[in-house]
């Protein structure tokens, strides 16, 4: 027995000890093999912090999806990093009408399966999405899409609707093959196929997805093999891939990891800010929050400059607009509520809460119950005694939409990056809780102007409309605006060709080591 | 002995009924919505109907459960309400992963703790039962993701040697299986301590000594089969127990086994693949009793007599 141990613990000894070996020469997975020098190596490796729900851009469109997807599909028209709309696949649009646009399409463009993209697959691809009730949202008012002739394809809208070219800039309707969508039937989220720089090569479920490069894109040369994106649902062990040279991107660093990679030489810190924004909630429903000087009072009272370095490592960025500054018509031309406790307790005075009142906060996750403990603390000190609910995310829905609630921390994430996205929904009172109206905001001036604004087609005299609006919405103080969420990406020193879109629309074809 | 294991085989049939329902209940009593987290915070009330229609979540809760359990019979566990993907072949393409973690993790802790164990015994109070005492206490104290953290920075970040995770070599493995291993460590070499403890005071230990048997033939041929009885317990309970104990070790390694896609779904609220992933643990746990049991049968041979 003990010489039967003995044989079995010189076993492992040796296993491990081949194991260092040969890591250290061929893995490359050391850290000093790591710093040698990455270039001529063009097969990446992405690490992210949550798995792709979906690789069909019709079948959903969450954050971690929308990453891989980028890479692999095109739209008609895209949004640049100066946020203007460019031809993606179309070549050229005109609008003939207020309800209808027509496209020309680039000719020759292949699908990764070696067919040509044609008027077909537009149509297909659009209704597709007017289907789809998990993206349907992207294709809404949509009357037809009509394929004139192979290259030439024209969208009728049932009235002049504004946001369109935007939404068509989403994944949500990008340009898939029609035959490949039809023979993989319910299986084509693992077999897309689409135009984009990378084709799809494997989906190791839990573990990655790999990409590899396509060599006939059609919009120039794709510099990366392949890119793997790799799941590490652990941020200090994305972090230390990223160190060690496992990985050669890191998408999400944590807030708490932030300093510490910008200090190292082998990596760097890229960042910038998301088209995300976080905020509170106030339930204009309910007392005393039904009261504009009791919702400014809080505005007033809730010091956001601390919070923010708290909650981002300082790397978000204070915000007075209800509305992300990435997004279109943004301004800061609106009432600024700077830290003022004084202040907020002369308002709640007049509102009638000389001595404050009891409220409570409702929260999901741990940066948020952060957040919450310091709202309290900020409105102790103006009287006003907050307790904190913390709630799984999916119950934390359940009690908002129902109306249950005083006050709550959520962010806004707008992924077309027009004003209509972020403020119709969330402040039109005609819509519901459930669709996001969850302050119950009513104000009928701001209603109206919602609806004008989505009728005009003068681009300039439409976001002036959106600038009324959030002016409005802000004086209003339907929110607490805390900060603009941060992008915080880790990439080796030596990798170029990374530059943050300002959507978060990163397309990774010109990744490159020097 | 095939009657006694086929008689056990067909009793995790209502194991797994039981624990089916019972999964079933509570992710029906938990708050939330399923469909409202596939359609996302942002989906109107319209499109999260149309998806409740889609999953069938509008049918009766008796049918719903009526239908899984019809599937199930056909080896059909649903399909993921977020992927759209069976739960059957993404636990089946999961199952290495877990599996060879929690069995490296034995591993580990058979080959340190039961020869600790075996020491600290024989050598009752002296300098290296205390030692070695104190360090399986350190083991189990230790926190297992804290463990898995300072191993990467260690062997991962500073020395280079291993893989700071990864599930496509056999290197990515060994940081796992050290970290599931050490907690387990604690509670294989303090069973196999008491339990040896008991045996080398039994009259036939006496009797050997007695005849004049060397200490190493009294421990290794005639104490240690003996004293191995609770240990198998141990381990046979402990492999339950890495199964779920990996959970965290996935998590910190990055590796793709059941546990992390069980936490995740049950963040989703992906209930088809919740379900699947207990009923899957269920009969592991079941299949892995069984084989202890007939284990003791093999090192004991009046346990075997008594299989009928």
């Amino acid at each position: 027995m003990k010489r039967v141990l003995v044989a079995l613990l010189t076993l492992v000894m040796l296993l491990s000890i081949t194991a260092c070996g040969s890591s250290g020469t061929a893995g490359g997975s050391g850290s000093s093999a790591s710093s040698a020098s990455n270039k001529g190596k063009t097969d990446l490796v992405i690490a992210t912090a949550a798995e792709a729900v979906t690789l069909d851009p019709q079948g959903g469109w969450d954050g971690n999806s929308l990453y891989v997807m980028r890479q692999m599909y095109n739209g008609l028209v895209k949004m640049n990093s100066n946020m203007e709309i460019v031809g993606d696949l179309a070549e050229s649009w005109e609008f003939t009408s207020d309800t209808s646009v027509t496209f020309k399409l680039k000719h020759g463009v292949l699908f990764h399966n070696g067919d040509e993209m044609k008027a077909s697959d537009v149509v297909f691809s659009i209704e597709r999405a007017q289907q789809s009730p998990k993206v349907k949202t992207f294709a809404a008012n949509i009357a037809s899409v009509v394929a004139d002739d192979d290259y030439t394809v024209t969208i009728n809208t049932t009235i002049p609707y504004a946001p369109l070219m935007s939404n068509l800039c989403h994944t949500a309707c990008s340009i898939v093959s029609q035959k490949a969508v039809e023979a993989a039937g319910d299986n084509f989220s693992s077999a897309p196929v689409g135009t984009g720089p990378f084709k799809f090569e494997e989906w190791d479920s839990g573990d990655k997805i790999v990409l590899a490069r396509n060599d006939n894109y059609f919009n120039g040369q794709v510099l990366p093999s392949s890119l793997t994106f790799k799941l590490m649902s652990e941020g200090s062990a994305r972090t230390i891939a990223l160190e060690t040279g496992e990985v050669d991107m890191n998408l999400v660093v944590s807030a708490s990891d932030a300093a510490r990679i910008a200090k190292e030489s082998d990596v760097k810190l890229v960042t910038s800010m998301s088209p995300k924004i976080e905020y509170v909630s106030m339930n204009q429903k309910v007392t005393p929050f039904n009261n504009q000087l009791v919702r400014q009072a809080i505005n007033y009272a809730i010091d956001r400059d601390s919070l923010n370095t708290v909650a981002t490592a300082g790397y978000g960025e204070v915000t007075d607009s209800v509305m992300n500054k990435q997004i279109k018509g943004y301004t800061d031309d609106v009432t600024h509520y700077e830290y003022n406790p004084e202040k907020a307790k002369e308002l709640l005075a007049q509102a009638g809460y000389p001595d404050g009142f009891d409220t409570t906060i409702l929260v999901s996750g741990d940066t948020r119950n952060t957040e919450a403990q310091l709202i309290q603390a900020n409105l102790a000190d103006v009287g006003i005694k907050v307790s904190i609910t913390s709630e799984e995310s999916t119950t934390l829905l359940d009690q908002i939409n129902n109306g249950d609630y005083d006050m709550f921390i959520m962010s806004y994430n707008n992924t077309t990056g027009d004003p209509d996205t972020s403020l119709y929904m969330l402040f039109d009172s005609q819509i519901p809780a459930s669709s996001g109206n969850r302050s119950f905001t009513n104000i009928p001036e701001v209603d109206t102007m919602l609806e004008q604004a989505r009728a005009e087609t003068d681009n300039d005299a439409r976001l002036k409309i959106y600038g009324d609006i959030q002016k409005t919405l802000t004086e209003q103080a339907v929110w607490v605006p805390l900060y603009c969420v941060p992008n915080l990406v880790g990439i080796r020193s030596d990798l170029t060709g990374y530059t943050p879109h300002p959507l978060g629309n990163d397309v990774f074809d010109q990744l490159c080591y020097q | 002995m095939y009657k006694y294991i086929i008689k056990r085989m067909l009793m995790m049939i209502p194991v797994v009924i039981g624990v089916s329902l019972l999964v079933f209940i509570v992710l029906k009593m938990t708050p939330g919505d399923p469909a409202r987290v596939v359609a996302g915070a942002e989906a109107d009330e319209a499109t999260v109907q149309e998806i409740r229609e889609e999953l069938g979540l509008n049918k009766p809760l008796l049918q719903q459960y009526v239908d899984y359990m019809g599937g199930l019979l056909h080896g059909d566990m649903g399909k993921s309400y977020t992927t759209g993907k069976p739960v059957f072949s993404e636990i089946l393409s999961r199952m290495p992963t877990t599996f060879v973690l929690a069995f490296a993790g034995v591993l580990v802790a058979v080959l340190i703790g039961l020869p600790l164990g075996i020491i600290s015994a024989t050598k009752q109070y002296s300098i290296l039962d205390n030692i070695s005492t104190l360090l399986a206490l350190t083991g189990v104290a230790m926190p297992n993701f804290w463990l898995g953290l300072m191993l990467i920075l260690i062997f991962a970040l500073k020395l280079g040697w291993l893989p700071s995770g990864s599930a496509d070599t056999w290197q990515g493995y060994i940081l796992p299986a050290i970290t599931l291993g050490v907690g387990a460590t604690a509670n294989f070499m303090r069973t196999m301590r008491s339990s040896m403890l008991d045996v080398i005071r039994q009259d036939y230990i006496r009797t050997v000594r007695a005849k004049g048997a060397s200490e190493h033939g009294v421990i290794m041929h005639h104490a240690l089969r003996n004293a191995l009885i609770p240990v198998v317990t141990v381990i046979g309970l402990q492999i339950g127990t890495l199964l779920g104990g990996a959970v965290v070790n996935e998590t910190v390694f990055s590796l793709p086994g059941i546990g992390t896609l069980m936490i995740n779904s049950i963040y989703k609220k992906d209930e088809p693949v919740v379900m699947g992933c207990l009923i899957t643990f269920a009969i592991v746990f079941s299949l892995v009793n069984l084989f202890v049991d007939i284990l003791y049968a093999y090192i004991d041979p009046r346990i075997k007599s008594q299989y009928r």
